[in-house]
């Protein structure tokens, strides 16, 4: 037996399994994370940063006297 | 600007995503033994897809990166136990079982890597590009896709007999 023998049957289960599957751009859409506004996809890159410079900030203002 | 960029990078990935999505479902259905495993694995295949497609610099056609996603994607979850394997893909709905019995069983003899060999040849894949996709030599993807052979053959012969 050869391979080649399978490929017109794995052609059919693919197809065919293809075209009872296929989904429309909208419900592919929904697959995808959510899009995030600029802002939020700003203050998530940088929050962590953000949180770091507001603590020693509050170390400064607090222990500067010390 | 760059909300316009993304907004058409996503459009074009959804775009390639619909015209291609073919082949993941024809993946999902060789691998896994249930309605909802494919479509949880459908969903991740996507979701991984979307995450690596900035990576995609167009060096190799669309459909070899995405099977060589997907592929990565459905071998971490099969490591995963709560998704079946599925050992004799499933019967296509409203189809003689007779249709589709030869690749059934001839995809039942083999493991999840050979059965992505298999598949790829069958796919019309060169020797070259399925050993990119599957991250191997040239002469590993030839020596194993021997061996199917042999396998397949000794399994039909017998069948035959």
């Amino acid at each position: 037996m050869k391979l080649d023998e399978l490929k017109p049957d794995w052609q059919h289960y693919a197809l065919t399994t293809a075209t009872q599957e296929q989904r429309s751009l909208d419900r592919l859409d929904a697959l995808l994370p959510a899009q995030q506004s600029t802002f939020n996809q700003w203050f998530t890159s940088y929050s962590s940063l953000l949180r770091n410079a507001a603590m020693y900030a509050f170390i400064i203002i607090f222990c500067g006297g010390c | 600007m760059i909300v316009t960029l993304r907004m058409a990078n996503r459009k074009k990935f959804l775009d390639q995503l619909h015209q291609y999505q073919g082949l993941l479902h024809s993946l999902c259905r060789s691998y896994f033994a249930n309605a909802e495993d494919r479509e949880d694995a459908f969903q991740e295949i996507v979701l991984q897809l979307w995450k690596s497609y900035p990576s995609f610099r167009g060096d190799s056609v669309i459909s070899t990166w995405m099977y060589r996603v997907a592929l990565q994607t459905i071998f971490n979850l099969l490591r995963q136990y709560r998704f079946t394997f599925a050992t004799l893909p499933e019967q296509l709905e409203g189809q003689d079982s007779k249709d589709t019995e030869t690749i059934r069983v001839a995809l039942s003899m083999l493991n999840p890597e050979d059965r992505a060999l298999l598949i790829l040849y069958l796919e019309g894949y060169q020797y070259r590009e399925i050993a990119d996709i599957n991250l191997m030599t040239v002469t590993n993807v030839s020596t194993r896709l021997n061996r199917i052979r042999q396998k397949l053959r000794a399994l039909f012969q017998s069948e035959m007999i």
